[in-house]
């Protein structure tokens, strides 16, 4: 079960993105990080921001974070939420990880339960064949599914 | 020259009636904003024959050959669109028609943004073509005013942000809505009560701090000074108008949300306000009224700020004591009632009502309004914005 019944709107990989994905798949949350500077960026983009190298590294994100901002969104604009509303969406900063940001859900909170600041855990949800979303549980404990078998 | 000159003016303006989403089903997108144009060339005094060039913005689905085909213009010498950006780009469309003017690569350059909504789709629903969107969509992050909430509930726990002071703004809107015939919202009356228990839609926002849907195309030409003098009507002069995409914004609230602490709650606008009036060699104190782009209500409170009219987190305390209305606010905003409740045509109506300010002929008229402030969409980039000045 996850936080839309498992309809969510999959995301279309593209040739900057498919590297994070897959690591989402592989239960694995990582950022782009630039192999020449060792900026990070997010979300991926095929040329470094601050040198312009191309070549383009993963660094693995700490698995607690803090809300940033958030949202309770009570309209469906996609059919995949309309037996969610309300729900939230945040925006989680890493404190670690300066310049990333990175937007998600929060799952098992009702509205009032969500405030800025909050801690949150990383926890994995499972959409479509074989992809996972990275999602949050308040609290600096989250509940990990169990990863994927290796491949 | 370019778009430092001050050569440029606006010297007609046309629209079609405006209608809520889905209200005009008559006409195509097409056939609206060949109306809207050949309104504004008759409003200017020319033959749409002397037009020579196109400049719009966001989303175009009209092509340029066939548009010069219809108007039956003998010469097309420019035609732009302003790249991203979406309805940021109302005043960079702008400024590109006063380039072209300015550098003699066009003699007569209609701006135009034409909107016929029930024949393409919903603004506020998803769109599988959103920039970045794989990192937004998969979470139910899918359309503006959820983007833009998260904007607005950081700003609200950094600064503070009663529902109330939004609601002014939509409220502010409404009044001036109601002396204006053309504005969808003509005649309805709107009341602080029913914006603060309207549904919800994203905390923060509810129904009422949110912009219409609407069908409907606006133009306006532009040209030289010189080139005016020869024409009936009073040119209102293009003192500055301008692009501007802040360092590092990237598709900010529209899609990362990676933008940096110090400008997270802000619209991207502040460099932005910082070069249109250092252009201008004007300061926020000479600007007698301004269309504020009203996507949403906290939006323009941000603006406000961005722009220098307020320091950052006062805007609401400023829009509390009555100073965005007309006709005794300090700073009458949306003076025909603005995408809140005139018409959404991304924003090109704001520029069009600003001309009727400097000639003196709007329905909620700023006496003796000399310095005319234009806006294009906050959070988008590149965004843009323009000085109007009699």
């Amino acid at each position: 079960m996850s936080y839309f019944s498992g309809r969510d709107v999959a995301p279309t990989p593209n040739a900057d993105d498919a590297p994070f994905w897959s690591n989402c798949a592989q239960h694995v949350l990582k950022f782009q990080k630039c192999r020449a500077c060792g900026t990070l960026t997010h979300p991926p983009i095929g040329v470094c921001p601050h040198c312009q190298s191309i070549e383009r590294g993963w660094f693995e994100a700490p698995s607690v974070a803090r809300v940033y901002s958030f949202t309770w969104i009570h309209t469906a604009a996609h059919d995949a939420v309309a037996d969610r509303l309300p729900y939230n969406v945040v925006v989680v900063e890493f404190p670690e990880l300066p310049g990333v940001r990175l937007i998600s859900n929060v799952v098992d909170v009702k509205p009032g339960e969500l405030a800025i600041g909050d801690p949150v855990a990383l926890v994995w949800e499972p959409f479509g064949e074989a992809g996972a979303l990275p999602r949050f549980r308040k609290g600096a404990q989250g509940v990990i599914a169990p990863p994927p078998p290796a491949r | 020259m370019g778009r430092r000159s001050t050569t440029a003016c606006i010297v007609g303006i046309g629209e079609t009636e405006y209608r809520r989403w889905g209200g005009i089903q008559d006409r195509t997108e097409f056939q609206l904003a060949c109306q809207a144009i050949a309104a504004a060339a008759t409003d200017a005094g020319l033959s749409v024959k002397a037009l020579d060039g196109f400049a719009t913005y966001a989303e175009l689905r009209i092509d340029a050959s066939t548009l010069q085909l219809a108007l039956g213009m003998p010469r097309l010498r420019f035609s732009s669109s302003v790249w991203g950006g979406r309805g940021g780009g109302s005043c960079g469309a702008l400024a590109h028609a006063a380039m072209a003017v300015e550098s003699g690569h066009a003699e007569h350059v209609v701006v135009f943004r034409s909107l016929a909504q029930g024949q393409s789709r919903r603004y506020g629903r998803f769109d599988p073509q959103r920039a970045q969107g794989n990192m937004a969509a998969p979470y139910g992050l899918f359309s503006a005013p959820q983007m833009l909430a998260l904007v607005l509930q950081r700003y609200a726990h950094e600064y503070g942000l009663d529902p109330a002071d939004m609601a002014e703004v939509a409220l502010t809107c409404r009044d001036n809505a109601s002396r204006n015939p053309r504005a969808v919202m003509h005649g309805k009356t709107l009341t602080l009560a029913q914006c603060l228990q309207a549904r919800p839609i994203a905390d923060p926002l509810r129904l009422y701090d949110c912009c219409m849907e609407s069908d409907g195309a606006c133009a306006v030409i532009v040209t030289t000074l010189e080139r005016a003098r020869d024409l009936g009507t009073k040119p209102v002069e293009i003192l500055a108008a301008t692009e501007y995409g802040e360092g590092g914004w990237g598709v900010g609230p529209m899609g990362s949300h990676n933008m940096s602490d110090a400008r997270y709650t802000t619209g991207g606008q502040r460099d932005l306000g910082r070069e249109l009036f250092a252009i201008a060699q004007l300061e926020a104190k000479d600007v007698d009224v301004a269309q504020f782009y009203d996507h949403f209500t906290g939006m323009v409170l941000i603006e406000l700020e961005d722009f220098g009219f307020c320091e950052p987190g006062e805007a609401a305390s400023f829009a509390r004591q009555g100073n965005l209305r007309w006709p005794d606010g300090e700073l009458p905003i949306n003076t025909a009632g603005g995408s809140l409740s005139e018409a959404y045509v991304h924003g090109l109506n704001h520029v069009a009502e600003a001309v009727r300010q400097l000639r003196g002929e709007s329905t909620s008229q700023v006496r003796d309004a000399k310095v005319c402030l234009v806006t294009g969409g906050a959070g988008i980039s590149p965004s843009s914005a323009a000085l109007l000045g009699a």
